[in-house]
């Protein structure tokens, strides 16, 4: 059994509520979030383009806090939001909020935006209470050094998912330095003949950024409108047929079947089409794209559920 | 053609020395392209340099065909005198099939001047016709010229397998069009009585005991004869023959090869110039029938360096909107190098007929720039730093000022494929050769560099975690395939399939038997489970024992750590029936000793179950430090806390000790109280262990 204790007074954890956590990608609406356990679900859809807006809600007895510190009601205290990125060892503190100590009851929000390049695994956000410059006391214990934490108490939140994503890159095609045509709204590179190449180096979705409905498509952060699902439904189910046909049309890995190393675009392609027809051969299918190709496309459709999602 | 007409004129060395035909020969060193890219390079340039007009096109063709019975023995006629050690003349004695290759231009001023090397005849100060066909390395006479040695006729001699060329050409002479016709050869240096042969050889007319050419009428003839490109009316140039050229295994494929040469190296001259036409149009004919030149914005990659060309073109007359062609200068000593511009494109199928001599390879994506000079001829391909994507190419164009054009020439070898600043004596010109190079791929690193998620006005980059997640679904791997299919790749239900794969495990429920062997550690299995000691929390509670056996959330951590040495980690040792409980109340009070001494007080809480012993317990006092452990080695002379004293539930105080024995009649709530220490978070943790 262990137990830690500084050499001073502490208000009781019973004097500070947080009401809410809230976190939100970009300038997304941030909805409060009740994290009972330290750890909170992971972020999915965060990625170090995005920028996070994260914050806390506590409500302070403040009245409390002072009796059970032995503190004057001419203390200073103050409400900070701190926060520290595993990934990047960085850490810094958001807004600081100064505590009305003549009042009895304060309810305090701290927030804070972080640029995503600067976070990355995981994100601690900890709220403190702690006193803002030294007090005459005459009590042995009370708090009296700036700095002084009498309170806090932290959440991590993983960043990312731990799912593969898609190589994904924005582009403006109407730029001369660009390979695209620039009125297109996307390009799947990749070289239809290189199956045993690695996912992440091999294959890459262009989207294009100065199509206004693509941008907004993409960057729904993880909340698409009906418009925008349909536009990410289109692009998923090009991206797969593209994937698929050229498999079904090489003889190469149609020969290296069952040998794509876990990771390459042979081998997801093949776990693709195992899940998309699990009842099916890769030779029938092969045969049934071969006699009508139009017609796979349209199973290719009905399996994915093109446009059947509400 | 009379046979006593033909004249063979062999020379002999001069008292003072000459250059052999060996000598001529290599000339060009050994060229790091194959002799028909060599004789296209050196064809053209020369060509290119002998314009009549630089405002109008020149016509540049290659004429390949085999020869009949009857040119064939005019071929015999005309060589009738033939040098012992030349193979020609064993060919023509051969029912081999003789092929003659002419390249030819026209629009161009032929090869005027005095036929003779030693004599200067007239006001014209041309020299075209010895310099080609009797001196050796003779620089040519205007500025900004794709040649700059002269060295490049011994390609020709070099594509006969006999070393043996034909040459018609017309020029101005005497202010009047004069048509000449003249064949050399460059045979073995060779000893006849006594008499010492230098191995060059011509045949013509003799005049002055040598061989001069056909004239004129003449000369048309024999051209005539033999089926050479015609001239047309007024028109000037230069038709030059190789006989039996030395094509490979394929003479098409050497045709197709020499045409790629022609498009590698002489696009910039097919593309339309200022006036909407091409500065040099090319034409080529297989046995008379004409072979398609396609256009190089129809032959990838030529097609980006053509856009590139554009773009360099464009620049400066407001017609460029791309704004990527880029100043190479030098800054010390500060010089204006040339110009690049660059393109990028989708990669695009290769139409090479010449797969081994492209100098970009067919299975390559293209990053390369192409180098020239003032006149517009691809000096090489440098290659640079490719494009992170298989699916598209660049390509550029560098262009030297025209202020350091020479600087340049004069870098090339005789070749002219490279700039090599190894040729340049002068410091100055050999830090422009080598900054343009530096500078070339810099800025191609630039240009190709990935701009991940970030636009070319610097643009913030903008988040796509949330559709990349959704996208792969795509990237479906082995085990999610085997436990759950993609969230929106559902397998389409269908009547008669088991909705649950055959791989699924079963789900484990607890009415489930679990063998023995599979509950828990061998040790615990082969020992019976000793009976936990159950608190009735419910029956008598008081509010102390409620809160401490409840699991409160907070910063606190219990750890129940019975003080077992033997113990393995995995083996928890059978805890005695009727032992102690002790937990650490996770309050702590502050007491200020009568002495003024600070400290805290923890409380523990101990509680015997039924007739148990007596019990010891340690409190281990620390300094915690930043990352939560507790401090085992403080520093030499720092204060660290420890016990002042215990406390019973009566009240009565025990020594200050780090351990105190309890036995049954001390239950209840004890104090434990350390000292403070300055400044410092303190720590405590608690063991216990049974007496017996």
């Amino acid at each position: 059994m262990k137990h830690r204790q500084p050499p001073y007074r502490q208000p009781d954890q019973s004097r500070i509520s947080v009401t809410g956590w809230f976190i939100a990608l970009n300038e997304g609406d941030a909805e409060p979030l009740m994290w009972e356990n330290k750890y909170v679900p992971p972020l999915d859809t965060w990625d170090a383009a995005a920028s996070l807006t994260v914050g806390v809600e506590l409500a302070l007895d403040v009245a409390g806090i002072l009796a059970d510190c032995q503190l004057p009601p001419t203390a200073a205290l103050c409400a900070a939001l701190l926060w520290e990125s595993e990934g990047t060892t960085l850490r810094g503190c958001g807004t600081i909020i100064p505590i009305e100590t003549h009042l009895a009851q304060q309810n305090v929000a701290l927030h804070m935006r972080l640029d995503g390049s600067r976070l990355s695994q995981s994100l601690e956000i900890t709220p403190t209470i702690a006193v803002s410059t030294a007090l005459e006391t005459t009590d042995h214990f009370a708090p009296r050094l700036p700095g002084t934490i009498l309170w806090n108490s932290s959440r991590m939140i993983t960043l990312g998912t731990s799912g593969m994503r898609f190589p994904i890159e924005m582009q403006d095609f109407s730029q001369a330095v660009n390979i695209f045509p620039s009125g297109a709204s996307w390009f799947l590179d990749w070289d239809r003949e290189s199956f045993d190449r690695p996912v992440h180096g091999g294959l890459r979705l262009y989207i294009n950024r100065s199509n206004p409905v693509m941008k907004r498509a993409v960057m729904t952060n993880g909340k698409p409108n009906d418009a925008d699902s349909r536009v990410q439904e289109v692009v998923l189910f090009d991206a797969a047929r593209s994937l698929i046909t050229s498999a079904l049309e090489s003889d190469d890995f149609s020969d290296q079947l069952n040998t794509y190393q876990a990771g390459s675009i042979g081998n997801h392609i093949q776990n693709l089409i195992a899940a998309l027809f699990p009842h099916e051969s890769f030779q029938s299918l092969r045969t049934q794209w071969k006699f009508n190709r139009w017609l796979f496309d349209s199973r290719l459709q009905e399996t994915m559920r093109l446009f059947q999602k509400d | 053609m009379s046979k006593s007409d033909i004249f063979l004129y062999s020379e002999p060395y001069s008292p003072t020395g000459n250059v052999t035909s060996q000598g001529v020969l290599n000339q060009l060193g050994r060229p790091k392209l194959d002799i028909f890219t060599v004789l296209m390079r050196e064809a053209v340039q020369n060509s290119w340099d002998a314009r009549a007009s630089n405002d109008a096109s020149i016509r540049f063709g290659i004429s390949v065909w085999t020869i009949d019975k009857k040119q064939r023995e005019g071929l015999r006629l005309f060589f009738q005198d033939m040098p012992p050690e030349l193979i020609l003349y064993d060919l023509l004695e051969s029912r081999e099939d003789i092929a003659l290759m002419s390249i030819y231009d026209r629009g161009t001023v032929g090869l005027g001047g005095p036929t003779r090397a030693d004599r200067r005849l007239g006001n014209d100060n041309s020299y075209d016709f010895v310099d080609f066909l009797r001196n050796v390395g003779q620089p040519p006479d205007k500025q900004l010229s794709g040649g700059t040695y002269g060295y490049g006729k011994a390609a020709f001699y070099r594509a006969s397998r006999a070393h043996t060329i034909l040459v018609h050409t017309r020029c101005l002479w005497q202010g009047a069009l004069q048509s000449r016709f003249i064949g050399a050869a460059l045979g073995q240096p060779y000893v006849l009585d006594d008499r010492r042969f230098t191995g060059r050889h011509w045949w013509g007319r003799k005049d002055d005991d040598i061989a001069e050419p056909l004239l004129d009428t003449r000369a048309d003839r024999a051209a005539e004869f033999l089926n050479l490109p015609p001239y047309r009316d007024g028109e000037r140039g230069t038709t030059i023959t190789v006989v039996q050229p030395v094509f490979g295994e394929s003479v098409e494929q050497t045709i197709l090869a020499m045409r790629d040469a022609l498009l590698w190296y002489f696009w910039p001259k097919m593309i339309p110039n200022d006036s909407g036409m091409p500065d040099i149009t090319f034409e080529m004919t297989w046995k008379h029938q004409p072979i398609d030149i396609p256009s190089p914005d129809k032959f990838p990659p030529l097609d980006l360096f053509v856009k590139a060309m554009g773009n360099l073109k464009s620049e400066g007359s407001g017609v460029s909107i791309f704004g990527h062609v880029i100043d190479i200068d030098s800054q010390r000593p500060k010089q204006h190098l040339g110009k690049l511009a660059m393109e990028k494109g989708l990669a695009k199928e290769r139409t090479y007929a010449d797969l081994e001599g492209a100098p970009i390879p067919s299975d390559e994506r293209c990053h390369h720039i192409a180098l020239m000079r003032q006149p517009e001829l691809v000096v090489r391909y440098l290659p640079c730093q490719g494009l992170p994507t298989d699916s598209a190419e660049y390509a550029g164009v560098f262009i030297t000022a025209k202020d350091v054009d020479r600087v340049f020439a004069d870098a090339e070898p005789p070749t002219h494929d490279d700039w090599v600043s190894a040729n340049l004596e002068e410091k100055h010109s050999r830090t422009f050769v080598n900054v343009a190079f530096s500078r070339i791929a810099e800025s191609a690193s630039t240009f190709v560099r990935p701009t991940i998620s970030r636009g070319q006005s610097g643009e913030a980059a903008l988040p796509l975690g949330a559709f990349a997640n959704m996208m792969g679904q795509l990237l479906v791997g082995r085990d999610a395939l085997e436990v759950e299919r993609p969230k929106s790749i559902q397998r389409q239900r269908q009547p008669e399939a088991i909705d649950i794969p055959a791989s699924f495990p079963p789900p484990i429920t607890p009415s489930m038997p679990i063998p023995p062997s599979e509950a828990s550690s061998a040790t615990l299995s082969s020992s019976p489970l000793p009976e936990v000691p159950s608190f009735d929390t419910t029956a008598s509670p008081s509010s102390d024992a409620e809160l401490l056996w409840q699991n409160t959330p907070g910063d606190f951590e219990y750890i129940t750590t019975p003080r077992t040495d033997a113990a393995p980690p995995l083996a928890l040792p059978p805890r005695p029936r009727g032992s102690m409980q002790v937990k650490l109340h996770p309050n702590s009070e502050f007491i200020l000793l009568d002495d003024g001494t600070p400290g805290i007080g923890f409380r523990l809480e101990v509680v015997h179950v039924g007739g148990s012993a007596k019990v010891r317990i340690h409190a281990g006092t620390r300094v915690v430090l930043d990352d939560g452990s507790f401090e085992d080695d403080p520093p030499q002379g720092a204060t660290v806390p420890q016990v002042l004293f215990w406390r019973s539930p009566t009240g009565e105080a025990h020594e200050a000790s780090p351990f105190i024995d309890i036995d049954e009649s001390g239950a209840g709530s004890w104090w434990v109280v350390i000292n403070i220490v300055e400044d410092a978070q303190l720590g405590l943790e608690i063991q216990w262990e049974q007496l017996s």
